[in-house]
């Protein structure tokens, strides 16, 4: 059991997300950074917003197979971040600015999905 | 029809590699697309074999010109963990090491800076006032620019009464010495001429694009983070946020030299205040839970995600750097520019690119 | 005219720095130079090679044998705090150059 937790919202599905986020900033939210980490079969987003230096939190849960919408179209700096992602963990983004297809960081021929 | 250049890995005015490609059309920017990847040291893999002490050793690698504030703002993140308080002195110590560290990362970003639009001698000039700067901290800590300062737990070395009159005493001439650099840099003609009204950012623009630090308070926003209450020391300090009003390089320029004096007025005020007692206490079991820890480094906010499970080893450590989140903003201000001014709005984010992609 | 001021002093002053294989600098007293490792008190328990963070020391207590490698190390000095018997200290004297990349140190075989 986990003694020291950041406050979160749980999020449901792709579409409360989206929603979540574009509430957000019309309410004057600023993007800090989005957080991955295994858990179980699957993987679990973390995005971390700023306002005022009062953080808030959305957690979802990303299924085996499934593809996570992308927020870029929303905050463009997103970007970044999801494409790390696709190299490091191996996910798939759907509808990212710039796609980078899996080769920002990691060339041809280095390992794949070194922290999956 | 488009020609497009590549502002390539190595160029002569960037000081870490990085790529973009320009597409321009005559000499104006229309496009660029950017591209990483040349430094990746995958150090956050480094957590399955390094328990939470060495990995304090690792953060602080991850750059050499920002090192103090990565190992206090992972110290930090795993203090919360362990719901640790820090005794008075250790937080002193260590907030005197990072506003140091801050003065050398501003005064070496105004040298290069300066060789940017081709003051070589000024260059010179800035890094020279940084040495002392350096030795001091060389006398202080053991090392020029990788201190060690800060352990899961307080400090790790103690300063005396000859340190802290060191300090003061090299304070001053590097006081004098930035009113000097102050006049050139904004006060000078050519200076005023290539950087006014270049690549403006208005305060909407700024604050939507997720920028971080320098480049956020040049455009308007009153946003520095060691205003927040996780790290509450600076209030007793006296700490006032820089910010400008225009949003074009020469604002961002005016930041970086009045957090200068900022910094130096910081460092004084902790000297005087500064409590006697232990400067760690002991630290027992291993870590659970997750925290999250944000600072100011020189170049913007930095967060630190560390995630433990009752084992020794951490189970995820994430970070996220100032340049990486500045980096999107190049994107939105260099189509409009021309391409002999390209080097000059490359540098005022202060890229650390070795930081981005750790 | 602060900067025109410094342009001529500069020009009339010897130069900044220092002439350096013929002039050197005394160390400071915490510089952080190189490990030195006396075998006098060591017992051979590895805790120096536990708190290593590169993993620069190699102990085998059956062999008895120390080994450190100069150029992996960092001088983080955990070793010299971690060590029981206070074996390992560090001084501030800089290596010369071409210094070895191996210390090894086998204790001597006792006599049956």
């Amino acid at each position: 059991m986990l003694k020291n937790t950041i406050e979160t919202i749980e999020m449901k599905n792709g579409a409360e997300v989206l929603k979540n986020v574009q509430d957000l900033k019309n309410d004057g939210y600023r993007y800090a950074t989005m957080i991955c980490l295994k858990k179980e079969a699957g993987h679990e987003l973390i995005y971390i917003f700023d306002k005022d230096y009062k953080l808030k939190n959305l957690r979802y849960f990303v299924k085996p197979g499934e593809k996570p919408k992308s927020v870029s179209g929303i905050y463009l700096c997103a970007l970044l971040i999801e494409n790390e992602y696709q190299d490091l963990f191996g996910l798939t983004f759907d509808g990212i600015a710039i796609d980078y297809k899996g080769h920002l960081y990691l060339t041809p021929n280095s390992p794949k999905t070194p922290l999956a | 029809m488009t020609t497009v250049i590549p502002f390539g890995p190595q160029h002569p005015v960037l000081p870490e590699p990085v790529s973009l490609k320009l597409e321009l059309d005559n000499d104006v920017v229309v496009g660029a697309l950017p591209s990483l990847g040349y430094v990746h040291r995958g150090l956050e893999k480094f957590i399955d074999t390094k328990d939470y002490n060495q990995t304090t050793y690792i953060c602080e690698r991850i750059c050499g010109i920002c090192s103090a504030l990565h190992g206090i703002t992972y110290t930090k993140a795993v203090e919360k963990l362990f719901d640790l308080e820090i005794p008075e002195r250790g937080e002193y110590i260590r907030v005197i090491i990072g506003e140091l560290n801050r003065v050398h990362s501003h005064l070496l970003w105004l040298g290069l800076f300066a060789d940017g639009f081709g003051f070589e001698s000024l260059f010179y000039e800035c890094w020279k006032y940084r040495e002392p700067v350096l030795d001091v901290l060389e006398v202080i800590t053991g090392n020029r620019v990788i201190h060690s300062i800060s352990k899961v737990g307080g400090a790790s070395k103690d300063l005396t009464k000859e340190h802290l009159d060191m300090i003061l005493k090299m304070l001053d001439t590097v006081e004098s010495q930035v009113k000097d650099l102050e006049k050139v840099f904004i006060n000078n003609y050519t200076v005023k001429k290539r950087t006014v009204g270049l690549a403006t950012m208005s305060k909407q623009l700024a604050y939507e694009a997720g920028t971080a630090g320098p480049t956020l308070r040049g455009s308007g926003n009153a946003i520095d983070l060691r205003e927040q209450e996780d790290w509450d020391i600076y209030k007793d300090l006296g700490f006032k946020v820089v910010v400008e009003k225009d949003g074009d390089c020469y604002a961002r320029t005016k930041v970086r030299v009045f957090e200068l004096y900022e910094s130096i007025k910081l460092i004084r005020n902790a000297i005087s205040k500064m409590p006697n007692g232990e400067i760690a206490t002991p630290v027992k079991g291993n870590p659970t839970g997750e925290a999250i820890m944000r600072t100011e480094q020189p170049r913007g906010e930095v967060v630190y995600y560390v995630k433990g499970n009752g084992t020794k080893n951490l189970e995820r450590l994430k970070i996220r750097t100032p340049t990486f989140a500045n980096i999107p903003s190049l994107l939105l201000t260099l189509p409009g520019i021309k391409l002999a001014d390209v080097p000059i709005v490359v540098l005022t984010i202060d890229p650390c690119i070795s930081c981005t992609e750790r | 005219m602060g900067m025109l001021n410094l342009i001529i002093a500069n020009v009339s002053k010897k130069p900044a720095t220092r002439l350096y294989p013929f002039e050197i600098r005394a160390p400071f007293k915490e510089f952080k130079g190189r490990i030195i490792f006396d075998p006098a008190n060591c017992i051979y328990c590895g805790i120096c090679q536990k708190k290593c963070p590169p993993d620069a020391i190699k102990v085998t207590k059956a062999d008895k044998t120390w080994e450190l490698n100069v150029f992996r190390c960092i001088m983080c000095t955990e070793c010299v705090g971690g060590c029981p018997k206070d074996c390992i200290t560090i001084s501030n004297e800089r290596p010369k150059t071409g210094a070895k990349e191996f210390i090894k140190n086998v204790a001597p075989a006792t006599p049956k």
